[in-house]
């Protein structure tokens, strides 16, 4: 389970690359292929090294948002990037 | 609506149809490609150039056994020089570790290695290969110690479909991510072989609820993708996609189709490289346009709700099991056909022991 004390990385074989023909950005992996917006890209580039607490406590004093929101959001994006086998977290 | 068209996503090269396996499943087309008529390595990478310009992001490096091809790793170095995302989809026979390093210096990304099960036996009796299985094992160890990103492919057929569980925990106890559960397709010699191979429904059923069952034990750590034959169900799945959407596939003399089967429609042209580039394939040719999209659709596709979700499912089982390429998929429940095709899924799959037709090279079969 995902939690905010958990740190997450990509998973093996699974790179954010830009689709320059589509003007877009996507996560690619094995036989698989997932666009990313322009928050989900800055939530994952910012994540490195971080826990899921304080990566949200930074941006929620970024964009001025409730904590408890960017909680809620964050840890429902990377549940849904890992059950998809896009990232790993310890 | 080709206003609109995008260029392909992936890319599926055969490099050869050579491959030192057998299988009796195996989708290349019975009608095999001689070495001699593959193309060469200047040619493999005009494609790989082309695929990129056109903006497709990954490439699959397939066959046969793309093993067997002697400029593979070249072929891998040039993908990654292009920013193509690079996978080997390979039975592991002939890799070893200094092979491996080889690929993984020229920047492979991803390995996809397949079993047909775990007991030598099985396997060799589905691939007419000996020792199959202790090579795989060797392979996956190989590409673990390199760090390179793994899925195992494991290949079900009626005969080994009661050993999910065993190759599941394989899996689990080697720590993989990522597996493919991938009950073979009726496709070439498969479908050629497919009263030997289809499962019955009772353990497509049990495979059904064994997968789910896992998939929520090893939810975050082992993602399962579970392929099924199609025969059984009430709706086709969308094949590729759809014909000609996202996926480009290039058989080994250069022959361009929307998937790797489509050469058993033997009605279209198909463009062939380098006569024809990628793009003129894709966005020019009859043979791409022929099926793309909902336009081509006889009732009762074009009013049904589903259309643009199966796509009408696909063509190639369209003609393999009604003898019509331009009609809805035959599994589909609002075909005429689909109560004939299931009577017959649940025969043949009563059949037992149905003496397997591993797959040879026609042009070689003279004493075979
Ligand atoms: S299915 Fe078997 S025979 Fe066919 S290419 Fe794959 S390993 Fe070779
Ligand atoms: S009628 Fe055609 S579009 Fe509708 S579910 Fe069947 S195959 Fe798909």
């Amino acid at each position: 389970m995902l939690s905010l004390a958990s740190t997450v990385r990509l998973a093996a074989g699974t790179r954010l690359q830009h689709d320059a023909v589509r003007e877009r950005w996507v996560l690619l992996g094995p036989e698989r292929m997932l666009i990313v917006d322009d928050m989900a890209r800055l939530i994952l580039e910012r994540s490195h090294g971080l826990t899921i607490g304080a990566l949200c406590q930074a941006l929620a004093a970024e964009f001025d948002a409730p904590l408890a929101t960017v909680e809620t959001d964050v840890l429902a994006l990377f549940t849904s990037m890992s059950e998809k086998g896009f990232l790993r977290h310890d | 609506m080709t206003d609109a068209l995008s260029p392909p996503l992936a890319i599926l090269l055969e490099l050869t149809h050579r491959c030192p396996l057998r299988c009796a499943y195996c989708s290349n087309p019975l009608a095999l490609t001689p070495a001699a008529d593959e193309l060469s390595t200047a040619d493999w990478c005009a494609i790989l150039d082309q695929a990129a310009a056109q903006g497709m992001l990954q490439v699959h490096f397939s066959g046969g056994e793309p093993m067997a091809r002697a400029d593979l790793p070249q072929l891998v170095a040039h993908a990654s020089r292009l920013g193509l995302y690079s996978n080997l989809i390979t039975s592991g026979v002939l890799l070893n570790e200094a092979k491996l390093a080889v690929l993984v210096e020229a920047g492979l990304n991803h390995v996809q290695l397949s079993f047909q099960g775990l007991d030598e036996a099985g396997a060799e009796a589905l691939s007419g290969f000996k020792g199959g299985v202790a090579k795989k094992q060797a392979a996956l160890a190989c590409v673990q110690a390199a760090d390179l990103a793994l899925t195992l492919n494991f290949v079900i057929t009626r005969q080994n479909a009661d050993q999910l569980d065993a190759m599941l925990s394989y899996a689990e106890q080697h720590g993989i991510a990522r597996v493919e559960v991938a009950n073979t397709q009726y496709y070439g010699w498969g479908l050629q072989n497919r009263a030997a191979l289809i499962p019955s429904e009772a353990q497509l059923d049990a495979m059904s609820t064994l997968v789910a069952a896992w998939r929520e034990r090893v939810k975050g750590r082992m993602v399962i993708d579970y392929v099924i034959p199609d025969y059984y169900a009430r709706r086709p799945k969308a094949c590729m996609g759809g014909w000609a959407q996202r996926f480009l596939n290039v058989m080994p003399d250069g022959t361009l189709l929307p998937c790797h089967a489509a050469q058993t429609l033997t009605h279209l042209d198909f463009p062939r490289f380098p006569a024809s580039t990628l793009a003129e394939a894709w966005f020019e040719s009859p043979a791409f346009a022929a099926y793309r999209g909902t336009a081509w659709m006889p009732e009762p596709c074009s009013g049904c709700d589903n259309k643009e979700k199966d796509w009408g499912g696909c063509r190639c089982q369209a003609l393999a099991l009604a003898g019509n390429a331009s009609t809805l998929d035959p599994v589909c429940e609002h075909s005429p056909q689909h109560q004939q095709v299931v009577t017959m899924a649940r025969r043949e799959a009563q059949l037992g022991d149905v003496p397997l037709q591993l797959r040879r090279f026609s042009f070689a079969v003279e004493g075979d």
